[in-house]
This record gives structure tokens, sequence and C-alpha cells, in this order.
């Protein structure tokens, strides 16, 4: 083939992941790594059982219906009533997705015009880029700064422009683990309401919340009707590898965001969705335990990258933990982590890939906890080598 | 909301697939479905029960790779080799995907600028038209006519214009049955060469060819360079719910689309 670029113009510069990358690095080096965002173990046996159930009875081994199975859907449903007494009618406002990344690519492309403007925090999780560009639209940062990376409301007032149609929230928020208070969501509700604009809201994190409360956006007055929220059961659960996500929303915002949803998988996963069926009804003490465990991880691998002699900015929910790397007299985060699986032995993520102007988040590096003890206990040992 | 509709005009229209219409009238009538395509009898027991083997033994339940799982890649490759002789290298050519429909959507969004031109053979399967539209690219139907639904290849000569970008096949065809013939797919290739266009075909009904045999149009001399062979495994093995599809192509064009 000659001429012209075989990969698109929207998607020029967005080739590789920083994942792909890392992680490659991870297995060449045989490096802990603390880069990419899942589970070094499985979920709840009983779920995984009843994965293998489905599968032998035939559930779910041929099409599920293009909405998701009638049990997950109101499994979902009753789970926004439990949680967050949130009313959705599993017939016509949950939609179930392969994950959150096709939730995210469905909702983007289905809701917006070429050149729309779409407000996103920055620093943002690789996929939003793609989309936005996918539907040829702008993406307009909103630059989260450290250490408290707290949402500048006169800054998002001011990004408003007549083209913007969407903002796209993310709490808790990756990779800086912010959650938004319950103030700062009244006034982008606010603005939201004020400007006519539409909320594509990223929950995945919502039962990782160690500080604060996770309250959806959606339950905010006005917000229902112009609000798509995405869930996942991959981080919930700890079964990253079975992609079942979902969204909630009114009945004509999950119409439009199931138009776009058919044709990117039609359907997915499922047997998984009968297990995440199950799941969802799991009683209290498991999501309270799910996430005292997580917070211990939390803590446990904090202690240890302070020790190190990193600057932490400990999350209040996510399982990923922000540092800065300038007590090293380091500023380049990315050469940092290239360096990282030599020096150590650790694969962790720069996140000045997650922002427009890298210089930002120049110095950042974002390490993940969701791992065993011991391999989080190793980690921080090996980490203390940067110090000598 | 007030305003303009909540769907975008690209895909203004596409809102309900056919399919879910008439499999809700079937359950609504109690009617016997042979509507969509999907087996009433699941595949192997053997094939399931490594399925099962691998959620117990925590063979995937975190994210595989992005490209597919390396013993995937090399089974898809070693499957080209056996049926096809054709040699896809399983760590850059060969890209595993969620079922045939993320492959086609991919393909469309990676490889088609706004205005392209696509000609697709008419009728068509519905994602085609609605994953051109999502890339903002134009679809140019080369329509198969009854009774033997043979493409018209001076029609698809005279279709072909200076925004052409490339031709989206299906063979065998759904729904018409039409599996193209090896001089069909030699002077669709001989097109493809001299305009110098991209083809992405569908080849999902790979094994279910029952008068002449299937060959993919990449094993011609000049189309692997230019070709996106998609293939699925829901419709050889009768697993349709579990969404395991591939695409092969040449190494930069897998690059390409893997982004």
């Amino acid at each position: 083939m000659s001429g012209r670029p075989l990969l698109n113009r929207r998607l020029d510069g967005l080739g590789t992941t920083i994942f792909a990358e890392m992680s490659a690095l991870a297995t060449a080096t045989g490096s802990i790594n603390l880069g990419q965002g899942f589970p070094d173990t499985d979920g709840p046996e009983e779920i995984r059982e009843a994965a293998v159930r489905a599968l032998r009875e035939g559930k779910g081994n041929q099409y599920p219906p293009g909405p998701g199975i009638p049990e997950l859907r109101a499994a979902i449903s009753d789970h926004q009533q439990r949680f967050y007494d949130l009313s959705f009618d599993p017939d016509t406002e949950v939609l179930v997705t392969a994950g959150a990344t096709e939730a995210i690519a469905a909702t983007l492309l289905a809701l917006l015009e070429p050149d729309d403007e779409v407000i996103a925090f920055e620093p943002f999780y690789d996929s939003y880029a793609a989309c936005i560009a996918m539907a040829g639209a702008k993406r307009v940062p909103l630059t989260l700064r450290a250490p408290s990376f707290r949402p500048d409301l006169d800054e998002l007032r001011a990004k408003i422009t007549p083209r913007t149609r969407l903002l796209l929230l993310n709490t808790p928020h990756n990779p800086t683990g912010m959650v938004l208070t319950a103030d700062e969501q009244s006034a982008i509700a606010a603005l939201a309401v004020e400007h006519d604009l539409l909320v594509v809201t990223d929950e995945v994190y919502e039962h990782l919340v160690f500080e604060g409360t996770h309250r959806p956006i959606a339950a905010l007055p006005g917000m229902r009707e112009r609000t798509v929220t995405i869930g996942s059961a991959g981080k919930t659960f700890s079964f990253t590898g079975w992609k079942v996500g979902w969204v909630t929303a009114n009945g004509a915002l999950v119409s439009a965001v199931r138009t776009a949803k058919q044709y990117l998988t039609y359907v997915s996963a499922g047997p998984f969705q009968y297990a995440i069926a199950e799941a969802l009804r799991l009683p209290d003490s498991y999501f309270d335990g799910f996430r005292a465990d997580l917070h211990r991880k939390r803590d446990l691998l904090g202690d240890g990258l302070r020790a190190a002699g990193f600057e932490v900015y400990l999350p209040q929910g996510t399982y990923f933990i922000t540092t800065d790397i300038t007590p090293f007299g380091e500023k380049d985060a990315y050469a940092f982590c290239r360096a990282l699986p030599e020096r150590c032995g650790v694969v962790a993520i720069p996140n000045s890939v997650f922002y427009d102007d890298p210089d930002v988040g120049r110095s950042q590096v974002r390490f993940t906890f969701c791992k065993k003890d011991d391999v989080l206990q190793e980690a921080a040992d090996r980490l203390q080598r940067l110090a000598s | 909301m007030s305003g303009r509709p909540l769907l975008n005009r690209r895909l203004d229209g596409l809102g309900t697939t056919i399919f879910a219409e008439m499999s809700a009238l079937a359950t609504a009538t109690g009617s016997i479905n042979l509507g969509q395509g999907f087996p009433d009898t699941d595949g192997p027991e053997s094939v399931r029960e490594a399925a099962v083997r691998a959620l117990r033994e925590g063979h995937g339940n975190q994210y595989p790779p992005g490209p597919g799982i390396p013993e995937l890649r090399t089974a898809i490759s070693d499957h080209q080799r056996r049926f096809y002789d054709l040699s896809f290298d399983p760590e850059t050519e060969v890209l595993v995907t969620a079922g045939a429909t993320e492959a086609i959507a991919a393909a469309m969004l990676a490889l088609l600028e706004p205005g392209d031109e696509v000609i697709a053979f008419e009728p068509f399967y519905d994602s085609y038209a609605a994953c051109v539209a999502m890339a903002g690219a134009k679809r140019v139907p080369l329509t198969l006519r009854a009774p033997s639904f043979r493409p018209d290849l001076d029609e698809l000569r005279a279709k072909i214009t200076p925004r052409t970008r490339l031709l989206l096949l299906n063979t065998p065809h759904n729904p018409t049955g039409m599996v193209l013939t090896a001089e069909e797919q030699s002077a669709i290739a001989a097109l493809a060469i001299e305009h110098d266009l991209l083809v992405v075909t569908d080849e999902v009904y790979e094994h279910l060819v029952f008068e002449g045999t299937h060959r993919p149009i990449a094993a011609l001399p000049g189309m692997r360079e230019r070709t996106v062979t998609i293939g699925s495994a829901g419709k050889t093995f009768s697993f349709t719910g579990w969404k395991v599809g591939w695409v092969k192509a040449f190494s930069p064009t897998y690059w390409n689309l893997a982004a």
C-alpha cells in the first residue's frame, strides 16, 4: 500500500497505550508490575462457580439479548436502588456493555456530533481521548492539580462554550484517586443544568472509596434526565477479564447509547452475565470487606512509597496512588518509569501521558495497590534502593 | 434535555436492529424463531469444559493481553496455515476481538477518514452500514440480485471513484449464502490492486460452505498487504455468546487496528 497512512488522522498518535508498553517491560525484566490496574487475586469463588454453572447449563453460550440478560439488568437496577436509592427501569434504562470501555465508546459515539466540545478531567484515562477523537469531537481538559487534585469550578465554568455538549466526569478519579464532594457535584450539576449539557460519568470505582462517600451525580435534582452513569463488574468483583460493564440512564439516553453499542460488539460475555447478576446481590459484607481490604493495601503501599522517598498523594478512592518523583531530584516521569525496572524491578505508569500538556504531570508516577500484600511489601522493599 | 436529538446524525435511523424487533415478536407470540442466526445447540462439550478449566485455574479472569492471549493467536495463525496455507505471524499479524462485530467496527473506525467511500455488497449485515457511518464515511452498495446473487464486476468497476478507500467483502455472504468464486475473487483483487484499495473481508462462515470451496482473498497475489480478514469462533464452534473473533492482516495494518 502506498500513499496516505493506514490509520486515520483522528487516531494519529494514539497507537500504543502506555499500559502495553510498560506491561511488556515488566515481562521482559521480570519486574513486579504495579502499572496496569488488575488484581493478582481472582474474585469470589462462588461467583466463578456461578459462571461455571452458566457454561454447563447452557446459559449465555449463545447470543444473549442485545441489552443484556434480564437477570443482570434487574440486578443492576436493584444495585442502584440498594446503594443509592436510585430507580432505573431494568427494561428500558439499563444497558449491559463489554466492560466500561465499550460503554464509554458507545456513549461518546452515540451522543457526539463532529466538532462538539467535551470537557473532561485531566489527567484522563486514555480511552476518553481516543473515543472523543473517533467521534470527531474536541476534548477540552479541566486540569486536576496536585496535591489535592480538586477540580477548579471557576475554570470549569470558563471553559463552557456554546459548542460544549457534554461533561465527561470520573469519580472516583483514575489516576489521581480524587473523589468529588457533594458540594463539587452540586456545582457541576448546576452548570450542566444551566447550560443544558449532557453528563457522562465513569463511576467504575464506586465501591472503592476510602475517604468520603460515593454518590452518583445522577441522584442530584435535574440530573437524571441528562446523565449517563457507567459502572463495571471488573473492579468491584475482581474479574477484570470478564469485561462486564453497564450504563444506567433515562430511556432516551439508553436508547441512543444502545444504537451505537449494538454495532460495536453487538453483545458480549454471555455466561459471565449470569455470574455477575449473582455478584451484584452479594451481601453488604462482601462490599465492605473488599473496600476494607483495599484500604489496608492503600496504606501499606502508601507507607512503603513514602519510606522509599516519594512524595505520596494518598487517594480518597480507586486502587491507584499517584506520587511525585521530585524528591529524588528527578523530573521526567516517563524516563523514570522506563528506567525503574532496571533500577529496582518495579513497573509503574507515568501520569504525564494522561495530560495534554505533559509538563503539568511531568513528575507524577502512578502505582496500583490491587496486589497481594507480600507483592506490595516486596515492591516497597525494592523501591528503597532508589534512595541509595 | 431540550434542543437537538440525543443520537447523532450519523446514526440516525439505525436505532433498533431488525433482529431485536423480530426476536421480541417471536417471544411475544411463542413462535419458532428462525430469524436470528444462533444455534439452539451448544458447541462441543470438550470446548465448553476447556472454558470451565480456564475459569477455575484462573486463566483469563483478569485482563488478557491487548492483542489476545498468545495461545489463541498461535492457534489462529496455525488454523490459517492448516486450512489455507496462509502464514500470519501470531505476534504481529493476529488480533483477537470481541467477536467479528468488534473487528468490523475497529477496522472501519481505524482505516476510514470522513468522506471516504466504501463499496459493500447489498444486502448487507446491518453493522456494516452503522460502522461506515460512525467513521463518517459513505457506503456505496453493490447489489447482489436474485436468483444467483453473483456480484456484477462491471458494476463494481464503475462504482470505484478517486474517493473509494475500501472494499468491504463478505463471503460466504450473509444473508444470500453466495460464495465468491475463484474467478470473481481474482477480478476483485485485480481491481483492488489497480486502484490501490484496502479490502476488509468478513469470512466468519468460512467453515460453512456446501458448494464450491472457501478461499480467503488474502491468499491472492498482491492481496496480503492490503487485506484485513475477519474470522470468528461463534459460528464455527456454536458458542455465539462467547464473542471471540479475530483479525489477520499484514502487520502494519494490524498495529493500526490494535490502536
